[in-house]
C-alpha cells in the first residue's frame, strides 16, 4: 500500500493522530487523510465508476469523519471506522442515484447445487478468444460486471478482494453480521465469476 | 451453524480449518470441480486487485478538503468553555428555556388551529422503523429515501427471493 | 416558585393538546402492482396514474399491472388487511392520526411468510412506495396513498 505522508508526521502512530484530532488538531487529521485518501478514493471509484463522483464522495466521507471524530471510541481500528462512513456515504449516494444494475436483477438465491461449480461461462459475443484483452476493455468489463451487483454486494467483494479486509472488519464497516458478509461474498463471487471468467482467462 | 455459502466462502479464503474443513471437503460432490472453482475465485480476486485505481493529484485532494473543512467548521474541537456566570444563572436559563418553549407551543397551536382540516400537509411520509425478517430473507437489505423533486417516500428492499411469474396472479 | 411551575405546565399541556389536530377519518388506498415492460390490457388505476412517472423513474419499468387493491378507512387501534393478491397480502395496524398523517405498522406477507415490516407516518402529501421482490421479469411494488 503506498503512503504519501509528509516526513514530519509519518512516524506518528494512528491512535495518537486520532486523539489529537479529537482535540481539534487539524494537522493530525490532514495526516490521516494523506494515509487513506488513495484507498478511500479507489474503493469509492470501484463502487461508482466515475472519477468526479468518487472524488466528491471521498471528500464528503472525510468531512463526515472529521465532524464525527469525537464519536470514535477506538473499539475498532480507525480505518474500519472510516470505511463505515465511506460505505454509508457511497451506498446512500448509489441508492439516491437509483443506479440499477444493467442486465438481469441480481438473484441472491441462486443455489450452488443447481449450478455446476465448474460450468464454463458462455463467452460474450464481442470477446476476443485467444487474444490478449486490451487493458481498457478489461476495465470496462469489470466495471460492467460490478455494476450488476447491488451496492452492498459490491462493497463486500471490493473490501475483501481489494482491501483484503477480514470478515469482521467488513461486517463492522457495513453494519451487518459476519454471516451476511460471507453470504454476500459467496453470491458476489459467483456472479462476477460467471460474468468475468473469459476476462481473467484471457488476460 | 454456518450455511453452505458461508463455509464455501471460508474455504475459498482459506479460513476453514480442522474438523470443519474435513467435513466440508467430505460433503463436496465433486472435489475436482470445487478446486477448479476455488482457483477461478482466486483468479477473480487477482483480476480485481490489478484494477487498483490511483488518486491523481492527491495533494490537491487534500488541499481542497482542507479548504472545505475550514469553510464548514473552522477549528472543529476545542475544550469546552467554562459556563459564563453572572446574571444568566443556570436557574434563570432553565426558566427562560421553559418559558420560551411554552410560548412557542402556544403560537404553534394557534397557527395549527387556523388551518382547515383539509389543507394539504407540507410533510412527506415518514418512515420510523423498517426491517426484513432475517429468517425468511437472510440476504435482504432495506433502506429508505425520498427522491429529490418527487413527493414520495420509498422503502427500497434488495435481496428478497426472486419469484416465478405465477406470483403475479391477482 | 411552585405556582410558576404549575402555570407553565398547564400552558404546555393546553398547547400540546390543541396542537395535536386530528385528521378527520380518511381513506387509505393500497395497491399491489407488478412493474413490468410487457404491454398491459387493463387500464391503470387512477391512484397509480398520478404517480406513474415517478414509478417509471424509480424502477425503470414502463407498465404497472394491478394485482390487488383495497380502499379502507383506518381506525386507530384496529388491525386490518389492505391490498391482497393470491400470494401477497398487506396487513396494517393503525396507531393513530396526527397532524395530517396516519401512524401505521405495515406488514407485507408472501403467503405465510413475513417479508418486511415497517412503521410509518403516512402523510396525505406523499404516497409510500415499497419495492418488493422480483416476480418473473417484473417487480412487485406496493403503493399506499391517503385519499
Amino acid at each position: 500500500m503506498q503512503t504519501e505522508a509528509p516526513v514530519a508526521q509519518a512516524d506518528v502512530s494512528e491512535p495518537d493522530l486520532v486523539k489529537r484530532c479529537q482535540k481539534g488538531d487539524s494537522e493530525a487529521f490532514d495526516e490521516l487523510v494523506v494515509r487513506y485518501r488513495t484507498r478511500v478514493f479507489g474503493m469509492i471509484y470501484n463502487m461508482v465508476h466515475n472519477e468526479q463522483d468518487a472524488w466528491d464522495l471521498a471528500q464528503d466521507s472525510f468531512v463526515k469523519a472529521w465532524k464525527s471524530i469525537d464519536r470514535f471510541r477506538g473499539k475498532s481500528s480507525f480505518y474500519t471506522w472510516l470505511y463505515r462512513i465511506v460505505m454509508n456515504v457511497t451506498i446512500d449516494w448509489l441508492r439516491k442515484k437509483q443506479v440499477k444494475a444493467g442486465g438481469t436483477e441480481f438473484d441472491d438465491n441462486v443455489q450452488l447445487r443447481e449450478i455446476d461449480p465448474a460450468s464454463k461461462t458462455v463467452p460474450r459475443a464481442e470477446a476476443l478468444p485467444h487474444q490478449r484483452m486490451e487493458r481498457r476493455e478489461v476495465r470496462s468489463r469489470i466495471d460492467e460486471a460490478i455494476a450488476q451487483l447491488s451496492p452492498e454486494h459490491r462493497a463486500v467483494i471490493l473490501m475483501k478482494e481489494m482491501e483484503d479486509m477480514q470478515y469482521h472488519e467488513i461486517a463492522e464497516a457495513l453494519g451487518c453480521s459476519i454471516g451476511t458478509v460471507m453470504s454476500r461474498l459467496f453470491y458476489a463471487r459467483k456472479k462476477l465469476q460467471n460474468l468475468l471468467k473469459d476476462v481473467y482467462e484471457n488476460v | 451453524m454456518k450455511t453452505f455459502e458461508e463455509k464455501w466462502t471460508a474455504w475459498i479464503d482459506g479460513q476453514l480449518t480442522g474438523r470443519e474443513l474435513e467435513e466440508f471437503l467430505a460433503s463436496l460432490p465433486d472435489k475436482a470441480a470445487a478446486e477448479a472453482e476455488k482457483q477461478s475465485a482466486k483468479q477473480l480476486g487477482s483480476l480485481l486487485r490489478e484494477q487498483a485505481v490511483a488518486l491523481s493529484n492527491a495533494d490537491f485532494f487534500s488541499h481542497q478538503l482542507r479548504e472545505r473543512l475550514d469553510r464548514e467548521s473552522g477549528p472543529a474541537r476545542s475544550a469546552p468553555d467554562a459556563v459564563q456566570t453572572g446574571w444568566w444563572t443556570i436557574r434563570r436559563l432553565l426558566w427562560g428555556g421553559i418559558t420560551s418553549l411554552a410560548v412557542f407551543a402556544l403560537c404553534t397551536a394557534v397557527v395549527l388551529r387556523e388551518k382547515t382540516p383539509s389543507s394539504q400537509s407540507q410533510y412527506l411520509t415518514e418512515i420510523l422503523t423498517y426491517r426484513v425478517d432475517p429468517t425468511v430473507s437472510p440476504n435482504a437489505t432495506i433502506s429508505m429515501f425520498q427522491p429529490k423533486d418527487e413527493r414520495v417516500t420509498v422503502l427500497w428492499v434488495e435481496g428478497l427471493q426472486s419469484l416465478p411469474p405465477e406470483y403475479a396472479t391477482k | 416558585m411552585r405556582f410558576r411551575l404549575v402555570l407553565l405546565v398547564a400552558v404546555l399541556f393546553v398547547a400540546i393538546s390543541m396542537g395535536g389536530a386530528a385528521l378527520p377519518e380518511q381513506t387509505v388506498w393500497s395497491g399491489l402492482l407488478i412493474a413490468t415492460n410487457s404491454p398491459q390490457n387493463e387500464p391503470t388505476p387512477a391512484e397509480v396514474t398520478k404517480i406513474e412517472g415517478t414509478l417509471r423513474r424509480l424502477f425503470g419499468y414502463s407498465q404497472f399491472q394491478l394485482i390487488g387493491e383495497a380502499r379502507k378507512t383506518l381506525k386507530t387501534g384496529e388491525e386490518d388487511w389492505l391490498a391482497k393478491s393470491k400470494y401477497f397480502s398487506l396487513k396494517v395496524d393503525s396507531r393513530g392520526e396526527k397532524a395530517n398523517a396516519y401512524a401505521l405498522n405495515l406488514q407485507l406477507f408472501q403467503e405465510q411468510k413475513l417479508l418486511l415490516e415497517t412503521t410509518a407516518k403516512l402523510s396525505k402529501a406523499s404516497p409510500l412506495i415499497i419495492r418488493g421482490p422480483q416476480v418473473g421479469d417484473g417487480q412487485l411494488v406496493i403503493v399506499l396513498v391517503v385519499q
